[in-house]
């Protein structure tokens, strides 16, 4: 009880210095108008990278460096999983949900699909990209494990596929990356090494974003799947 | 040689990506593929190193925008020092985990576990030469789960929950470095640790409390990381638990990757300018005295000769933020050097644990009465690591110590320097009752040689050697760790 009191009040008293830090603060939206990176981005940031969504481009190109990371954040995650759950087995049912629900998934299947190519290819025009399309086709894998059951999955696409695809993302996007320095820049340059800017808006420009994209969307599917199915495996001791 | 920095990082990553794919198909090729990459890596950093020798520190700007708008790596004789550290410790550890890991974890599993170790090493890479706070935010999430992953490989209980353990309180101090960087990032509007050295000064007079309280989480969210006493808690479990190789280490490189990046935020970002306005040198100064004293008492109570070494690990984490928390130019270089010669003896003496387990299955340490009988090699290895623990002169241990005392000094604080000579005497204390046991115990067997497949032999060799002939020859890292430290006291 009274180690409870005591760690209380220590939280209040380092509780209240963060929020005076925080008081002397100005509003965002001054700081905004300020800051010397997000003016120079604002008004430079489609003829630098030919990306109409700035975010993308930031992500994606400015710092493509830290997207990198993020992804092999997610690999290491996956890596892990896959060592957590090595003993345990894949239950295959083949029993699934009721036929009803077996037939309307599989008329929904190709348009989830597609909507998915169309949030990781328009990355750079429109909201969206890479990690949010990667994670609608995971959730695709998903809803077919669960309407046909585990054994359905299996048979299509089983872990060696996804563990393939998970590399064959990350791999690809370290070698686009690679063309920067075979054509004479930096890693992961974009359009200076050579990539074509294209018409901003347009679904060719933005140079190399549209591919990391693509590299980056087929890792975080592959990668958030097989989280997924090493989690539903059954401890058989 | 401009692109020799991001080429290591690079070429390691694909490397990882790669070896789940060939543990499938050519189980074989997967441990001289890693050994071959870290062997590249290490004649890489070493040419690197020379060259900014030679020619001076440089910036290496990723996609060829150059802060503030992009990230840039900081190519400098701290970060590369470290790097040729990390690579070449895990060289030795793996080297000695090909033939160790087999009795620990299922064979189709090591492919994935050389994949997370090489992840790892790349993330720690990235972290000694980031130069810009998101950047070093990204490498710390991936050491951060990678660490966690090569600790909860071993199927026991015990591992998962150290695991746990270690996953929850530095995901802690992920959280409050982030909140750090957040604070720092509102008042400058930079990320580039360049342009926030450049505009904090300004910035102190307008947000004073601002900083500091910035200032306080960043410290305490990778003291938490390093294990600086009272934030050690998880260590204990999680390095005495894990697979000797992973112990290695984690207790030999991955907590001083933090002591390094707090080395430079505190002397190249805010430097000494800000940092005289908070008494954060006397309270790092404290929590080190604690560590030094507090983790050799843990040790001395222990039972395990694994969670020995752990908590002699929280000890010696305390000699190198004391020589960071010093400001003085000796104490930097003691706490450089200290770095570098913890890393081999700690790895040495896990390792060496490791082949007492491999080989006799004997954890406790009062069964280990006689053993320098049966395995002569590993214990004579374990003489030489605990000798350089101690402190005593002729091993690299007391090279460091030597120039932490010198710090001290420098530094007029010469109560450091009775701090350090209490706590080599109760290093002594814990050391030394292991090699009177194993070699002067009541002798009931009969005089044997190691049993240790080829692979261990050379890697406690190699790192014997190392010890000693980094405290016989210091010269050439003394002049590193000397040159670093100028680097450091330049810049701020």
């Amino acid at each position: 009880m009274i180690r409870k009191s005591v760690a209380l009040v220590i939280l209040a008293i380092l509780g209240l210095l963060v929020m005076g830090g925080l008081a002397e603060l100005p509003l965002p939206a001054e700081r905004m108008s300020e800051s010397v990176t997000s003016r120079h981005i604002l008004s430079e940031g489609v003829s630098d990278t030919g990306a109409v969504n700035l975010v993308t481009a930031v992500l994606f190109d400015y710092r493509g460096f830290d997207t990198l990371g993020e992804a092999t954040v997610i690999f290491a995650a996956a890596a892990g999983v896959v060592l957590l759950f090595f003993r345990h087995d894949l239950p295959t049912s083949r029993l699934g949900l009721s036929s009803l629900a077996k037939r309307s998934i599989m008329v929904l299947a190709p348009f989830v699909f597609v909507t998915g190519l169309y949030i990781v290819m328009f990355g750079h025009v429109t909201p969206g990209g890479g990690f949010q399309g990667g994670v609608v086709w995971a959730t695709l894998t998903i809803l077919l494990c669960i309407v046909y059951g585990t054994a359905f999955e299996w048979r299509f696409i089983n872990t060696r596929t996804k563990t393939l695809l998970e590399s064959l993302g990350a791999i690809a996007f370290i070698l686009l990356g690679l063309v920067g320095i075979y054509r004479g820049d930096f890693f992961l340059s974009n359009i200076a090494a050579g990539f074509r800017a294209g018409v901003p808006g347009e679904l060719t420009s933005g140079g190399a974003i549209p591919l990391l994209n693509l590299a980056i969307g087929l890792k975080v599917a592959a990668g958030l799947a097989l989280i997924f199915y090493n989690m539903v495996k059954k401890d058989v001791g | 040689m401009t692109h020799l920095p991001i080429l290591i990082i690079t070429t390691s990553l694909l490397v990882a990506f790669v070896l789940p794919l060939l543990g499938r198909h050519f189980p074989r090729a997967v441990e001289p593929l890693i050994i071959g990459i870290i062997s590249a890596n290490i004649v890489q950093v070493s040419g690197l190193l020379l060259y900014v020798n030679a020619n001076g520190t440089f910036r290496y700007a990723l996609g060829g925008w150059s802060p503030p708008w992009g990230i840039a790596l900081s190519i400098d004789a701290l970060g590369l020092f470290m790097i040729l550290i990390i690579q070449s410790v895990s060289l030795g550890i793996l080297i000695f985990a090909r033939d160790d890991l087999i009795h620990e974890i299922e064979n189709s599993l090591k492919p994935w576990y050389y994949t997370l170790f090489l992840l790892l090493l790349t993330a720690m890479t990235g972290l000694s030469v980031a130069n810009d706070f998101f950047n070093v935010f990204v490498f710390m999430e991936i050491s951060t789960i990678t660490a966690c992953a090569i600790i909860a490989i071993k199927p026991h209980p015990d591992c998962i929950e150290a695991s746990l353990k270690y996953l929850i309180l530095s995901t802690l101090g992920s959280g409050l470095v982030l909140f750090g960087l957040a604070l720092v990032y509102m008042v400058t509007g930079y990320l580039s640790f360049d342009f926030i050295a450049e505009s904090l000064p300004n910035a102190m007079n307008l947000y004073p409390l601002n900083i500091i309280v910035s200032l306080a989480l960043l410290v305490v969210g990778m003291g938490i990381k390093a294990a600086l006493f009272p934030l050690h808690v998880w260590l204990p479990d999680a390095h005495s638990s894990a697979v000797s190789p992973s112990s290695a280490i984690l207790s030999g490189v991955v907590v001083k990757i933090y002591a390094v990046i707090l080395i430079r935020l505190l002397y190249t970002v805010y430097g000494l300018d800000i940092l005289a306005h908070i008494p954060i040198s006397q309270i790092l100064l404290t929590m080190a005295t604690l560590a030094i004293f507090m983790g050799s008492l843990f040790a001395m109570g222990q039972t395990d000769i694994k969670r020995m070494l752990a908590y002699s690990s929280v000890a010696q984490i305390g000699y190198i933020f004391l020589g960071i928390a010093l400001l003085s130019p000796s104490g930097i270089t003691g706490g450089i050097l200290h770095i570098a010669n913890h890393a081999i003896m700690k790895s040495l003496l896990f390792l060496a644990a490791g082949a007492i387990i491999y080989q006799t299955g004997i954890r406790k340490i009062k069964d280990l009465v006689g053993i320098g009988y049966q395995m002569p090699l590993t214990m004579g290895i374990f003489g030489v690591g605990a000798l350089a623990m101690v402190g005593i002169p002729g091993f690299n241990g007391f090279v460091s110590k030597f120039h932490l005392a010198v710090g001290a000094l420098e530094a007029q604080q010469p109560v450091f320097v009775i701090v350090i000579l209490i706590s080599s005497l109760m290093n002594a204390v814990y050391y030394f009752p292991i090699l009177i046991r194993a070699f002067f115990g009541p002798v009931n067997h009969q005089m044997k040689f190691d049993q240790l497949p080829l692979g261990m032999v050379i890697s406690l060799i190699g790192f014997a050697v190392a010890t000693i002939y980094l405290g016989l020859l210091p010269g050439g890292l003394i002049n590193l760790a000397e040159a670093i430290s100028q680097f450091l006291l330049s810049r701020s």
